[in-house]
């Protein structure tokens, strides 16, 4: 592993995680699906640099293709919901920022800690950065659960998605390409379902906060 | 091995004729290929019995991992030939009898996978084809209850069903695994060879019996039975009743006769007990029910009772060391389930058709079909006969078979043993003479006398395929009854399947057979011989003897006109039974005296109305229902309809799952 190439993957994997710890900071929508748009291009980075390290060309292919679709056509779709309702915010979350970010710093030491022995895997520096991609998880399943709005829960999900493709790429330097394509089209099916069910929704009932949806059950 | 693949062939042909034929053809088209599957894989099935050869095949793909294996042994054999009839006389009826929602599209296709499912499963060499067949088996059966999905009685019957089959088919992969695990290969003959021990083969040994054993209906998880045969149209009752419960026992005879043959004899004493106590509530269930498809499918319940009593018996005896008289009861066991097989399936084909022209299945409105329906009568006849037990039909043999392995058994120095074979014995004893009740009620109160009602009085015998698709299991109980020679020494050879010791001393031949040293034998030949050597003489004499004929009502007291109200009814019949056993059926017997109005003393119209219910379903089942929905809504309480919650729920379990895998 050259040096410069393995900073990279060093700073873009840290990136990875602050920006998934950061959508819990944000509550401006738009601000959010702005963080998803850089993760998406720390994410490529973290691809495209290991595979610069391997020689591999289907990494490569793998990185162009989440530059495409998670810095480029999943928060362009996203934007345009969050543009349609300017100055939405994520008013009031369920648990507040300053605790959501402290239980966001409890989850990551949960993660370091659990994550410890994936590192005896696949000894290399790359698989020692593998407990971050398992923070940059527990992050985004922080917001699913603590946030209200419905868009703020579909960015959740997808920090989620994220984390996971981190360990992958860490771990295993990325799974074949072809289940890279099926994961990356699954991603974007869900969303474009979603997008289109925001929509529905907002034109039904106005605006969306997922609580007021409760008499719906059964 | 070719025929037995055209066969399957064949049989998937027939779901793709029921799913893509037009509707007039419809019918015909996948009942026909269905019949012809049944007619290969029977064909293939007894020449492997008759030339002792073991077809089988492998196949890397259809099922994932382990591949797809079918191999055909004697003991498979022996259940298929009897599947393969069953399922050949069912198409062949269908024919002639669907209509209505049973034409439909989804039905018939269903009816043909049902057949197809029916017959994979004895020919399946590995676990995993065979729970994948036991499932299409299941699962085929399932939907088909659901045909006629506007009664609630239908909908009712099939949730009860659902929950129980495949409660049962968890167990049994529960069961299977824990084998496959143990002996680290799935096919049934390393299985076998693997000799499985310790806690394992206990807790699969008991799985597995309860899954196999909710299938052949055993108490107390019978309760699917009575409902699902009634609620299934005629000819998917009969093949659910003359094929898929035998293929329970099967189950039980092939996994833990076959595999577990280290457990200890007392799990097969536990056994027994339950198999006895499924005769007998069966039996006395079939001789209360005045639902003639009711008392089929309570008769089924007794009749696999009186099988599991041989197979729990069998595996007592073996482990007990006694293997000749264990291999006495499974040969017996085999030829009890072919004899069923034939028998019910005519009798519930018979019992559609008898609704069908009259309009109703409550023997309480029926009598005297014999006259109206001669044909199906005396066909009915020989199927009662059968499964009374009156030598030269088919339930005679196997259920002399049984009982000279039981009393072989009783020859032991071991009084725990002794005792649980006479504990069998007494079971038989007592649950073939309710079945004698019952069948009697069944041919006596159905079919002779004096009708009912209009609609027995309007039946008429029907015509065409329907008549040839009984006459083919009469005619195998006739054959195995009268011949049983080569079926026992073809049936012999499954038991060596089972990893028992040859019979030696079990001897079929044309002549008869004949069992042990004692030289205790069976001569249908000659019984048949002397039979009608002796009708001949008594015919005889009769012409030499009488000069004058006169002709005139049989048991009428010397009066000459009779009513129907001055003959038994079904509940007459059987109210005597039904008072001796009160304690056990908990009838609900209601009286309504209606008095003239002129004078209390003079009494107008006295009803009696019993009713038998389930008393097992009532005691165990409705309390576990109860219970279990008191505590689903108790748990609404955990899902209030919050997404957040709901995602919180998750969050929780995968730190949960993080921490406790670290």
């Amino acid at each position: 592993m050259t040096g410069v190439a393995g900073a990279v993957i060093d700073l873009a994997a840290v990136a990875v995680l602050v920006v998934g710890i950061a959508g819990l900071w944000r509550r401006d929508l738009r601000a959010l699906v702005g963080l998803l748009r850089i993760q998406g291009v720390a994410l490529a980075l973290v691809a495209a640099a290991t595979a610069a390290t391997q020689h591999d060309v289907g990494l490569g292919v793998t990185a162009v293709l989440v530059v495409a679709v998670k810095a480029g056509v999943v928060p362009t779709l996203l934007g345009r919901v969050a543009r349609s309702d300017p100055g939405a915010r994520e008013s009031a979350p369920l648990i507040n920022v300053p605790s959501s970010l402290v239980l966001a710093a409890a989850l990551v030491g949960l993660a370091v800690i659990v994550g410890a022995p994936l590192h005896a895997l696949e000894p290399g520096r790359a698989a020692a950065l593998a407990p971050l991609g398992l923070a940059t998880v527990l992050a985004g399943y922080l917001l699913l659960v603590t946030r209200r709005r419905a868009l703020s829960q579909v960015v959740g999900l997808l920090v989620i998605d994220n984390g996971v493709a981190l360990m992958t790429f860490l771990l295993t330097a990325g799974v074949p390409l072809i289940v890279e394509l099926g994961g990356s089209l699954d991603v974007l099916l869900v969303v474009v379902v979603l997008r289109a069910l925001l929509g529905t929704m907002r034109s039904r009932l106005g605006n969306v906060a997922l609580d007021e949806l409760r008499e719906l059950h059964d | 091995m070719a025929l037995l693949l055209a066969g399957f062939g064949v049989a998937l042909a027939a779901v793709a004729g029921g799913a893509l034929a037009p509707r007039r053809s419809r019918v015909l088209w996948a009942n026909a290929l269905t019949a012809l599957a049944g007619v290969l894989v029977g064909g293939e099935a007894i020449t492997a019995l008759v030339t002792g050869t073991t077809p089988h095949a492998h196949t890397g793909a259809l099922l994932p991992l382990s591949g797809a294996s079918l191999r055909l042994d004697a003991l498979g054999a022996s259940l298929e030939v009897t599947v393969a009839l069953v399922v050949t006389s069912a198409a062949l009826f269908s024919i002639g009898y669907a209509h209505g929602a049973s034409t439909s599209r989804p039905a018939v296709a269903l009816q043909a996978a049902f057949a197809l499912g029916l017959l994979l499963v004895p020919a399946a060499g590995d676990a995993v084809t065979f729970l994948a067949a036991w499932e299409a088996m299941a699962a085929t059966s399932l939907a088909l209850l659901l045909v006629e999905h506007d009664r609630a009685s239908a909908r009712s019957a099939a949730v009860w069903y659902g929950a129980m089959t495949q409660a049962g088919a968890a167990a049994i992969t529960l069961g299977l695994l824990i084998l496959v695990a143990a002996a680290h290969t799935t096919s049934f003959v390393g299985m076998a060879a693997a000799d499985v021990r310790g806690p394992a083969a206990v807790v699969a040994f008991v799985a597995t019996v309860a899954g196999f054993a909710s299938k052949a209906g055993a108490v107390p998880l019978h309760v699917w039975l009575p409902r699902a045969h009634p609620e299934a149209s005629t000819p998917v009752s009969a093949m659910m009743s003359g094929a898929m419960t035998a293929l329970g026992l099967y189950g039980i005879a092939r996994v833990d006769l076959g595999i577990v043959t280290a457990i200890g004899r007392w799990w097969w004493v536990g056994v027994l007990v339950v198999a006895a106590a499924s005769a007998l509530y069966g039996a006395l269930h079939a001789a209360t029910a005045t639902d003639l498809k009711r008392l089929l499918a309570y008769s089924t319940i007794d009749a696999m009772g009186l099988g599991l009593i041989g197979l729990a018996a069998a595996g007592e005896l073996r482990a007990g060391g006694a293997p000749r008289a264990a291999a006495t009861l499974v040969v017996g066991v085999l030829i009890l389930l072919g004899a069923h097989g034939a028998y019910k399936t005519l009798l519930f084909l018979a019992a559609g058709l008898v609704e069908r022209t009259t309009g109703t299945r409550n023997l309480d409105l029926l009598g005297g079909l014999a006259g109206t329906m001669p044909r199906t009568a005396s066909l009915v006849t020989l199927a009662v006969a059968s499964a009374v037990g009156v030598p030269l039909a088919a339930g005679f043999v196997g259920e002399w078979l049984e009982i000279e392995g039981l009393v072989a058994g009783l020859a032991r120095r071991d009084p725990g043993g002794v005792a649980a074979t006479l504990l069998g014995l007494v079971a038989l004893a007592l649950a073939s003479g309710l079945t004698a009740v019952a069948m009697v009620k069944l041919l006596g109160i159905g079919f002779l006398g004096r009708p009912r009602s209009e609609g027995a009085r309007g039946a008429r015998e029907p015509r065409g395929i329907v008549t040839v698709a009984l006459a083919l299991p009469a005619l195998a109980t006739l054959a195995l009854g009268i011949l049983p020679g080569p079926a026992l020494a073809v049936a012999e050879r499954a038991v060596s399947d089972l990893g028992g010791t040859g019979v030696r001393g079990l001897r079929g031949s044309i002549g008869g057979i004949a069992v042990g040293a004692s030289a205790s034998a069976l001569r249908p030949l000659a019984l048949l011989a002397g039979v009608v050597g002796a009708g001949l003489v008594l015919r005889a004499v009769a012409r030499v003897g009488v000069r004058s004929v006169r002709r005139t009502v049989a048991w009428a007291c010397g009066r000459r006109e009779l009513s129907a109200r001055m003959q038994y009814t079904a509940t007459s019949f059987a109210e005597p039974v039904q008072r001796v056993f009160a304690d056990v059926l908990r009838p609900d017997v209601d009286v309504t005296l209606t008095h003239e109005d002129e004078s209390r003393d003079i009494e107008r119209v006295l009803a009696y109305q019993s009713s038998v219910a389930d008393a097992v379903e009532s005691g165990l089942y409705r309390p576990l229902v109860r219970g279990a929905d008191a505590l689903g809504r108790r748990a609404r309480a955990l899902a209030n309809g919050s997404v957040h919650r709901y995602l919180a729920y998750g969050l929780l379990a995968l730190l949960a799952v993080l921490v406790v895998l670290r």
